[in-house]
């Protein structure tokens, strides 16, 4: 018995040393052009070794190659959520989101859209220890206040805290919006080639409501959610805001959550 | 005799108008047809020559009856002060024809001005004589005058007909549609009043030569005359017919009139509305499967290339010719598809035919030419890809294909440069693709994603550095406490130190130990003074105690008071002095200190 599980553990050990990992595998698929392979391995990869950003970009890049747009934008929206500096995954996702059919009218203010380009453009963490060291600068210049003998150094650390102390304040919102996003699951994508939008939980009868399609790749904001028990096809139902303008009702199973 | 002459010269003018040559000719006069039981005449003309008579040429199937009957024709001309002048002699020989069939006449060789000359062969045919009538069976002829002449018209002595030169052909190869008039009446007018429609073909008209010739047909002679004719090309498979068109015909018919002792021929005309006949044709498909490439060129042709200038340049405009040389439906090809590599902007193309009817007036021939117009936008080695020319030749029914060889161009930089921002979008262009997937490493794959702003130990680092900053403050404000509590203390002391000082000079007074006790005396007032204005006892003289203690705060008499003790105790050191002054000095030395002591109190 012993031995056996020696020998066992000998072929795993030498199966693990000398084989290609999953992951590997899956590039190898992808370069093959054997792209719902290497969707296969990649999920599988995720599954037992959990995530990384690069992976996810492969894997959309596999989805991509297989026709499925939806799933694309999902899987680099994932990417890039968990590195934000992934500059690859936001090429294909503009190129990507370039192909997809709908394009909402971005509705957001100025310094809204500003703010959420920033937030997005560095990962929680980074957004964490920049706050961190503006802290540490504040701190300086309270200090510089506090104990400078002459006048004009003293105004300097109190106008400087000043201003240090609204960068902080900033990038403290920031690193926490960066962890809020990262954290949340209320953005989701299309995954379908179309879907209706209507206006109540319930599938849409022919000409009652006023339907809009949208499409595969279109990202939405799941603001609620509810369950119609007597709706066997599509139970569950989500309320998502297109845009600031356009809230709507879809079927869970038509989107995926990022 | 002159009379007759110039009867003469006005008939050659009138007649060789259009035929006068300078250079001696021997040629045949084309013969007609000819209907069986007939004579009729072989003509030899010798123009601007002398011969003598041809023999007369044996002819299949006839009899000569006589010749050569001669016949002379001069003609001048005077156009602009010059002049023309030209001759001609036409021999005739009268032959019967005996029975139907093709007569070939031989060609005939005779001298004309010493130079052996050779007339042409030729051949007619002699028709059999009508057939008997066969009834009016199957008549598409009405006589619309119903007037009172009764010969009615036969719809036989009256026929148009459509015809095709071949019976099947393919799509797009050129067929040759002629519509005829067969008669055995003169006709004043014809008028079609519905044209035979030739759908589902393109055409060309060709040219008819207005002669009329006999022709048999149907076991009846007739009188034809080609009235149109056109260059078929069919535009799709299958059978194709062309419907009859209608025409109004007046007829000349010859009615005989009994005149007593004469029988005269009288001219009557007739209206008649005739049709013509349902012609159709076979198109057969284009063989499957058609090769790539393939436009609907049918026929035969070859392709040339050219680059106009050789030289090119950025941003200058240049011209790349395909042009398609050959015989078939060359007006109806389409454009070729030249692709231009990338860093050239291509024109529309313009396409331009030059064709023409062949000789023998069965198809185009031509050239179709492509002027692809583009402006170079980037320096550098490019290659125009050959495109070949595919086409169908249906003598062999084969599809074939020409090559183009590629044209390697060569760009230079031209004078007007392109902005930088054009040479990038050119670049940008390029990129139409997703990037390509990165090596999947499992080291960077983890389950757990860890957040710095999630984490206690973040937190904690701001507490910590606000708990150092607050710290640091602390003990600052503590030491520069300390430093000020040293010249408190020391002041606080001062009193203290001086009433001790004093004390410790009393003991000395009272055992009369003068020295020790003003010795003991100016100690404790320095040391108080030193004490009380923070000032190191080395640095203290009797000028600066003065104006130290006015800073303090000392009224001037207190001054002099500190001053006269101090200077006392000095004194007394060195001249000895009664045991009441001794006593005075010291409680003068407490008054001094005592109103140094009251200013700090206020």
């Amino acid at each position: 018995m012993n031995r056996l599980i020696f020998t066992l553990l000998l072929l795993i050990g030498s199966v693990s040393a000398y084989a290609l990992t999953i992951g590997e595998q899956a590039d190898s698929a992808y370069m093959a052009e054997d792209y719902s392979g290497a969707i296969e391995l990649y999920t599988r990869s995720i599954e037992l070794n959990g995530h990384s950003s690069d992976i996810h970009y492969n894997l959309g890049n596999a989805y991509y190659r297989n026709g499925k747009l939806g799933k694309a934008v999902v899987e680099y929206e994932r990417a890039l959520r968990l590195s934000p500096a992934n500059a690859d995954a936001r090429t294909n996702l503009e190129f990507v989101k370039s192909r997809i059919q709908d394009r909402p009218e971005d509705d957001t203010a100025f310094f809204a859209g500003l703010h959420r380009k920033a937030v997005s453009g560095m990962s929680a963490n980074a957004w964490a220890w920049i706050a961190f060291v503006i802290f540490l600068l504040f701190m300086g210049a309270v200090a510089l206040y506090i104990f400078a003998n002459s006048v004009a150094l003293r105004k300097t650390g109190f106008f400087g805290g000043i201003t240090l102390l609204v960068i902080f304040a900033y990038t403290l919102l920031a690193a926490h919006d960066s962890y809020t996003n990262a954290r949340s699951h209320e953005t989701a994508v299309v995954t379908v080639p179309s879907t209706q939008l209507s206006s109540t939980p319930r599938a849409s009868k022919s000409g009652n409501d006023k339907v809009v399609t949208i499409h595969e790749g279109t990202a939405v904001e799941i603001v609620d959610s509810v369950a119609t028990p007597d709706d066997p096809v599509s139970p569950k139902w989500y309320n998502v805001k297109i845009n600031n303008s356009t809230k709507a009702w879809l079927r869970a199973s038509d989107i995926e959550r990022i | 005799m002159t009379n007759k002459r110039f009867i003469f010269i006005l008939l050659f003018l009138a007649c060789m108008a259009s035929a006068f040559a300078q250079d001696a000719s021997f040629e045949l006069i084309r013969p007609q047809n000819v209907v069986e039981g007939r004579n009729f005449a072989i003509t030899f003309r010798v123009s601007n020559g002398e011969a003598n008579p041809p023999s007369a040429p044996s002819l299949e199937h006839c009899t000569l009856l006589f010749g050569p009957s001669t016949s002379t024709m001069h003609s001048a001309q005077y156009i602009n002060g010059k002049m023309t002048s030209s001759s001609s002699v036409d021999y005739t020989f009268t032959y019967r024809a005996d029975s139907p069939g093709t007569v070939n006449v031989p060609e005939v060789s005779v001298t004309v001005d010493g130079k052996a000359m050779r007339s042409r062969a030729a051949s007619f045919k002699i028709l059999p004589s009508d057939a008997p009538r066969s009834g009016n069976s199957g008549s598409q002829t009405q006589s619309r005058q119903g007037s009172a002449t009764d010969i009615p018209v036969s719809a036989d002595d009256m026929l148009v007909r459509v015809s095709f030169s071949k019976s099947s052909v393919y799509e797009q190869e050129p067929v040759v549609a002629t519509i005829k008039v067969y008669t055995k009446y003169d006709i004043t007018s014809f008028l079609p009043t519905v044209q035979p429609a030739f759908e589902g073909f393109l055409s060309e008209e060709l040219p008819v030569d207005n002669e009329i010739s006999l022709e048999h047909y149907n076991g009846q002679n007739y009188h034809s005359i080609a009235v149109k004719r056109l260059l078929l090309y069919p535009q799709k498979a299958g059978k194709l017919s062309v419907n009859s068109g209608k025409y109004d015909v007046t007829l000349v018919k010859y009615e005989t009139v009994n005149m007593g002792f004469f029988q005269t021929q009288r001219p009557v005309e007739r209206s008649i509305t005739t049709s013509s006949n349902v012609a159709s044709i076979v198109v057969k498909p284009l063989p499957e499967p058609r090769p790539a490439g393939f436009n609907g060129a049918v026929g035969r042709y070859s392709v040339e290339t050219s680059l106009e200038p050789e030289i090119l340049r950025t941003n200058e405009a240049a011209v790349y010719s395909y042009i398609i040389k050959g015989r078939g439906n060359i007006k109806y090809l389409n454009e070729p598809a030249v692709q231009f590599p990338a860093g050239i902007d291509a024109y529309t193309p313009k396409s331009e035919v030059d064709a023409h009817i062949t000789a023998d007036g069965t198809n185009l021939t031509g050239t179709y030419t492509t002027l692809f117009t583009f402006v170079p936008q980037e320096v550098g080695n490019f290659e125009i890809e050959g495109t070949p020319f595919v086409y169908f030749n249906p003598e062999t029914s084969k599809y074939e294909t020409v090559d183009v060889a590629d044209m390697p161009i060569r760009v230079l930089r031209g004078n007007n440069v392109p902005g930088v921002a054009q040479q990038q979008t050119e670049i940008n262009k390029v990129i139409d693709d997703i990037l390509h997937i990165k090596p999947t490493r499992e080291e960077d794959q983890s389950h757990v994603i860890s957040y710095t702003y999630q984490s206690s130990a973040y937190w904690l680092a701001y507490i910590l550095v606000i708990l150092i900053l607050i710290g640091v403050i602390v003990v600052y404000r503590r030491n520069i406490r300390l430093k000020a509590d040293v010249a408190g203390q020391k002041l606080a002391k001062a009193s203290r130190v001086a009433v001790k000082r004093l004390k410790i000079a009393r003991q000395h007074l009272q055992k009369h130990e003068y020295d020790q006790y003003y010795a003991a005396l100016s100690k404790s007032l320095w040391g108080y003074i030193s004490d009380k204005l923070n000032i190191a006892p080395s640095q203290l003289t009797r000028e600066n105690v003065a104006q130290k203690l006015s800073e303090y705060g000392l009224q001037t008499e207190g001054i002099d008071n500190m001053l006269s003790v101090l200077d006392g105790c000095e004194m007394a050191r060195f001249t000895p002095m009664a045991d009441s002054e001794a006593t005075e000095l010291y409680s003068r030395a407490e008054s001094a200190i005592k109103s140094v002591e009251d200013i700090k109190k206020r």
